[in-house]
């Protein structure tokens, strides 16, 4: 699990993650709401998604189905499994922690740590 | 039982692949994207377009989500295979746990014939089946010949034949000869590797190794001008002897060693594993052949030759069949031309293999089958066991079943038993195995199976088991699945699991498996029966002299200072007399073939008043020299005349004496005393003295030999006194307390020589009968195991029956049956299949007993009276095993059996 856990610092997959932590979805509608909730500021390459989604599979973070999308077209829909969620859950408090702490870090002047 | 897993049910249904998938998946977005494109009032052309620029790489995206996909499948395929074996794997070894008296039973069962089988078949395996640790072993042939000459039908090869196939013969890359003898070894300087030691030895041509494709481990083989006479003396020495003598030391190579009284020098250490002529080899030497004055007749060198790539044994056969002719041009040959060509040597080629294996292999497929009847039996016993549990799984089967389970997870549940089982008792039949070839080998069987010190376990014999254990589990796992799945579920869950017809309908399953039992086992104590009886005919032979009280051993005269044959007399001499004087010996004598050893001494034989029309080539006799005191010490009957004297300057008369059988082939009813014989090509006649009673010199099972026996000290120019001799001595009691001595005497004679191969001659005559022993003793274990087997077979049979009939067993008991009754019922269904079995035993007796032919002495395989103690042995046995549970049967109280419905 080291390196997939690594892999997460490439931030698609906790995006994939926490798109599918509201409801199942195919991957263009995970591509769409990562588009309309980040104002489309984090749009990458659409494809890099899919390697992403089949390797969460090959984990057991989420799993696949074959169903039917809104407009009547077969579609593959992933959804998240318990494990997933779980990592999801520890992923966001990690991620949260990296970003305040960079953020600490990138605030910070140089008296700051002499002052101590 | 699980139907599958999710996913591969998924896939079964509408998954054609895996490419395809994700191809659908890709196209679905980007049709989807495209969509909203066109919805933003693009073109159709341009919204497809920019959809695809904004996927990015399409193709390289494919590829990956396919790989990564597929390596998913491929992973989920193995786990799910593991998890399906460990859950049947956990549920067999909960279901034994529950009943471990079967499992114990079956585990024995199995690891007592897989064992016996794996250890048989592993010292098969190293002495019959693998090749010849040379390089391409293929190509090794051993060369010999037949030849028409009364007495002797092969020859192998002479000084001369040697020489003409070297010079002429085209169908070899090389051709060499060797000649086994003894030596006497001593290092030079002081120490132990000073001592004289007797090891064996082999004079070799300088080809010899490069015909085998060895090379020493040190120094260098030998070199061609070293194969010469008056070449300088040198010597190989084997790695064991290197170690054991003179301490593995590197710098012995180029030292002096002593061989015979002569120094030699040794040019190199012949490797551990190489262990040619024989295991016992310690030293090479080369044979120095002189080509000037190459003896023809005298075949005492064994060939051996590299065939040429592509050349067939029958065709280097035929080549030098061509070539025997020449023989007589290019080599002095001492008698007539008519009566070479009449000889009519023949060439013979065999494989290198079957002559170093030699006649054992006959007596280790015998093994390996009697062994593989022991596992036969084993299995069937093992199958009865198992059709027993599933009479009590019968419900849970049949509940199973109905539910819906398929004939393949009933099999897996039962295969799952059997291959827990069948590992478990594969690795302690191994165990068995290691420590039965550890024994075979360690253990003094008084048999030399050649080969045996290069037989290990390895990998093909763990393979061999592996086999076995696997076919064994199937077969008793299949065996009650296919009679489970023939009964309908239906009428197990109606009936009553104790009713009778469907136990009944199984019963007669596991009878049959009795049958078998009853009937392997006899063929295997029909054949220790005939090796028993073989063993006492031969412990009747007479050998034709008294063993009890005589003690033997050897000695050896250096020809380098024994080379006057006078001296050699001497020696002999003081020996005899100071011997007897020792206190405790009543008798001694020196004679130059022990019987019932590898000693050997043929000729060709002329008698005077039997002359030979010309041409004729003279037949071939037994010859063996002995002091006149020979025949008082071994007590050989004097039958007719006097012993011969000791031929010296005091009584020079050339005399000999023969054996009954010799006397009877040529005066039959009239006396040989006063007749004159002589060896071939040599001027003495000698004339007969006495008639002595028949001996057996070579084997107990062969008819005694027609022997000429020669004062040992015969002056003959032609026939110098022997240099390696026996000594025996009759004692007065044991005669192992006397062994000290006479070696200390020896020591006192000559401090150089040493003496070897101290033994009773009851030891030699036990050891003439150790092959009968040895393969009684094999057979003998193997059926009594079978036998027990088949036994608890039976047994089990029939006590499972009564438990079966109890009910109705009760009913007759309440009606008024006797006790004797009852028992005779059982019993008599016991002695039924018992018969039943002996009637298909004795049929496969008589087809499978005819392998022993050749290892039988004077019994035929046929042999009515062994036959018919086997059948009432297994009789025997039969009825005790069916009296147990037929007394049982009769002790049922009738008022609980039929309580308890």
């Amino acid at each position: 699990m080291a390196k997939s856990e690594r892999d997460l610092y490439g931030t698609i997959e906790l995006l994939v993650l926490k798109a599918l932590s509201w409801e199942p979805s195919h991957g263009f509608g995970i591509a769409r709401w990562i588009e309309l909730v980040s104002d489309d500021a984090l749009t990458v390459e659409e494809g890099s998604l899919y390697p992403a989604l089949h390797r969460l599979e090959a984990e057991g973070w989420i799993e696949a189905e074959w169903g039917v999308s809104e407009n009547k077209r077969r579609a593959k829909f992933y959804a998240l499994t318990p494990l997933g969620r779980r990592m999801l859950r520890a992923e966001e408090t990690r991620w949260t922690r990296f970003v305040s702490t960079m953020s600490r870090v990138l605030a910070a002047t140089p008296g700051t740590v002499a002052g101590r | 039982m699980p139907l599958g897993p999710h996913w591969l049910r998924e896939r079964r249904f509408w998954r054609p692949s895996t490419d395809r998938d994700v191809d659908d998946e890709l196209a679905f977005h980007l049709a989807m994207r495209a969509g909203l494109n066109e919805a933003a009032g693009m073109d159709a052309q341009t919204a497809r377009d920019a959809a695809l620029h904004r996927f990015g790489d399409l193709a390289e995206v494919r590829a990956r989500c396919i790989t990564i996909s597929l390596e998913r499948e491929r992973r989920m395929r193995r786990l799910e295979l593991w998890s399906t074996l460990r859950q049947h794997a956990r549920y067999a070894v909960r279901r034994l746990r529950g009943a471990p008296g079967f499992a114990v039973a079956v585990l024995l069962m199995l690891a007592l014939g897989i064992g016996a089988t794996t250890a048989v078949f592993t010292v098969v395996d190293g002495v019959l089946l693998r090749p010849l640790p040379f390089r391409a072993p293929e190509r090794l042939v051993s060369l010999s010949h037949t030849i028409s000459v009364p007495g002797v039908p092969t020859v192998d090869q002479s000084e001369a034949s040697i020489l003409l196939y070297q010079r002429h013969a085209r169908a070899f890359d090389g051709i060499a000869a060797w000649r086994g003898n003894d030596v006497s070894i001593a290092g030079t300087g002081d120490g132990d590797a000073a001592a004289a030691e007797r090891v064996v030895a082999a004079g070799v041509t300088a080809s010899f190794f490069p015909v085998l494709g060895v090379t020493p481990l040190r120094g260098r083989p030998f070199t061609a001008e070293e194969d010469r006479p008056g070449a300088p003396a040198v010597v190989l020495l084997s790695e064991p002897l290197w170690r054991r003598k003179f301490g593995a030391d590197p710098s012995i190579v180029g030292r002096q060693v002593t061989v015979n009284g002569v120094a030699r020098e040794v040019v190199g250490i012949m490797p551990a594993r190489f262990r040619y002529p024989s295991a016992a080899t310690g030293v090479w030497y080369p044979l120095a052949i002189d080509p000037a004055h190459a003896t023809a007749l005298s075949f005492n060198y064994a060939g051996i030759a590299r065939l040429r790539p592509g050349t067939s044994a029958a065709a280097a056969a035929s080549e030098m069949a061509r070539l025997i002719p020449q023989m007589y041009e290019e080599f002095a040959i001492p008698i007539p031309r008519a009566m070479f060509d009449q000889a009519h040597i023949v060439p013979v080629v065999r494989p290198l293999r079957d002559v170093v294996v030699g006649d054992v292999s006959r007596l280790l497929w015998l093994l390996l089958g009697a062994v593989a009847l022991l596992l036969a039996v084993a299995c069937a016993n093992v199958a009865s066991l198992f059709l027993v549990r599933a009479e009590g799984a019968q419900r849970d089967l049949a509940v199973r079943t109905a539910l819906g389970a398929g004939g393949g997870a009933v099999l897996a549940q039962y295969l799952g038993e059997a291959a827990i089982l069948a590992a478990a008792g594969g690795t302690l039949g191994i165990l068995l195995a290691v420590v039965g070839v550890h024994g075979l080998r360690t253990l003094p069987t008084g048999i030399d199976i050649p080969r045996l010190a290069e037989v290990g376990i390895d990998v093909r014999v763990v393979a061999f088991a592996v086999v076995v254990s696997a076919l064994g589990a199937l077969v008793v796992s299949l065996m009650p699945v296919l009679r489970a799945r023939r009964i309908a579920p239906a009428v197990v869950l109606k009936e009553s699991s104790r009713s009778a017809t469907v136990g009944r309908d199984r019963q007669r399953a596991r009878s049959a498996l009795v049958v078998a039992q009853v009937a392997l086992a006899l063929v295997l104590v029909a054949g220790s029966a005939l090796m028993a009886r073989s063993f006492a005919r031969l412990r009747d032979v007479r050998p034709g002299f008294d063993a009890t009280h005589v003690l033997t051993l050897r000695v050896a005269l250096p020809r380098a200072t024994y080379g006057d044959p006078a001296r050699v007399v001497a020696f002999y001499d003081r020996l005899i007399a100071e011997t007897r004087a020792l206190p405790g010996v009543r008798d001694a004598a020196v004679t130059d073939w022990l019987p019932l050893t590898n000693d050997h001494n043929d000729s060709a034989t002329e008698i005077e008043d039997h002359p030979l029309p010309s041409g004729t080539v003279p037949p071939d006799h037994m010859m063996v020299s002995a002091t006149p005191d020979y025949f008082r010490t071994m007590r050989i009957a004097l039958l007719a005349g006097r012993v011969y004297g000791p031929q010296n300057a005091a009584h020079p008369a050339p005399e000999v004496m023969v054996s009954r059988a010799f006397a009877e082939q040529y005066w039959k009813g009239t006396s040989p005393i006063g007749k004159r014989v002589r060896a071939a090509l040599t001027p003495t006649w000698y004339t007969i003295v006495g008639v002595v009673a028949d001996v057996h010199l070579t084997a107990l099972e062969q008819p005694a030999e027609q022997t000429i026996y020669f004062p040992i000290s015969a002056l003959d120019s032609a026939s110098s006194p022997s240099r390696a001799v026996a000594l025996t001595v009759r004692t007065a009691g044991d005669p192992s307390t006397l062994a000290a001595p006479v070696r200390a005497l020896v020591r006192r004679l000559d401090p150089s020589l040493p003496t070897y191969d101290e033994r009773s001659m009851d030891a030699v005559l036990s050891g003439a009968a150790a092959r009968t022993r040895f393969t009684l003793l094999m057979l003998g274990v193997a059926s009594l195991v079978a036998l027990v087997i088949g036994a608890v077979g039976l047994y089990g049979v029939l006590a499972y029956g009564v438990t079966l009939r109890r009910r109705e067993i009760g009913v007759r008991i309440a009606l008024g049956a006797g006790t004797s009754d009852v028992t005779r019922m059982i019993a008599r269904r016991g002695v039924a299949l018992a018969a039943l079995g002996v009637g298909a035993g004795l049929v496969g007796a008589l087809v499978t007993t005819r392998f022993l032919h050749g290892l039988l002495y004077d019994v035929s395989p046929t042999d009515p009276i062994a036959l018919a103690a086997t059948c009432s042995v297994l009789l025997g046995v039969a009825a005790i095993a069916s009296w147990l549970p037929a007394r049982r049967a009769a002790a049922v109280d009738p008022i609980e059996a039929l309580r308890r419905d």
